[in-house]
């Protein structure tokens, strides 16, 4: 990011209301994330929406006057090629994209003032709820698919745990009873290759499961 | 009356950005609060 970009107030509301990461790419956390966003050169902004998906993804540092309005210039300026077309189909997703990320700024207000105008054809508005609606069952599968992950992990931390502290207490047939559980119902974690080695060592057979 | 002053002044504070280290805790963040994720990347070399 451009060094004088970041004390502009108009940058630092844009950027308040969301997640910022500064990355060195050539660093052992950010080498994998730049390969991931597949980044070549520097400097380089990603933005990614909520549930993962990129929506930006430009190298190049933009001039501080223009630091906000860089982003969604582009969609802006489709947004208006398309209204012009009437294609409101393909007007709604960039109008969308300025109006939920770039609110409060100039470009966000612009944006604002054609949906506006737009609103009143009412293809406009089915194409934009669309939009809204895409994004909001987009944003819950991806939290229900987190939150069941999450769930997973607890549950094969928890027999760990427990088979661990069986372990512990010598009671090794619950021990690699419950070992056997955890290859069995989670095969493909960190936790169930720590079973089969501790097995591998008591020399304890077990079963994998089918795949 | 120094409330007062200390909710004038808060009003009228720059938000702060957020800078998160870890891009897994920024993942979780934005899922949970409907946030965009900004990733600056730059090269130290």
């Amino acid at each position: 990011m451009e060094a004088d970009a970041l004390p502009r107030k108009d940058v630092q509301e844009w950027l308040s209301g969301m997640v910022c990461m500064k990355i060195d790419a050539g660093g052992e956390r950010g080498h994998p994330l730049a390969d991931r966003f597949r980044v070549t050169g520097f400097p380089t902004i990603v933005l990614v929406d909520p549930t993962g998906k990129v929506l930006y993804n430009k190298g190049g540092a933009p001039v501080a006057e223009h630091f906000v309005s860089y982003f969604a210039a582009g969609a802006y300026n489709h947004a208006v090629a398309a209204y012009n077309k009437q294609e409101y189909a393909a007007t709604a997703p960039h109008l969308f994209f300025i109006r939920k990320w770039f609110a409060g700024t100039e470009i966000g207000k612009a944006a604002h003032e054609m949906y506006k105008v737009a609103s009143t054809d009412a293809a406009f508005i089915t194409a934009y709820e669309k939009e809204v609606q895409q994004h909001a069952t987009r944003l819950e599968e991806v939290r229900a698919k987190e939150r069941a992950a999450a769930e997973r992990r607890g549950k094969v931390a928890a027999l760990k745990a427990e088979a661990d502290e069986h372990l512990k207490k010598f009671r090794k047939g619950n021990a690699f009873d419950t070992y056997k559980k955890l290859i069995a119902d989670y095969p493909d974690t960190p936790e169930a290759d720590a079973a089969r080695e501790t097995l591998r060592k008591y020399k304890i057979k077990w079963k994998e499961p089918a795949r | 009356m120094r409330s007062l002053m200390l909710l004038a002044l808060a009003s009228v504070a720059t938000a702060e950005v957020r800078w998160i280290a870890e891009f897994e805790r920024a993942k979780e963040i934005a899922l949970a609060e409907d946030k965009l994720i900004f990733l600056d990347f730059y090269a130290e070399w």
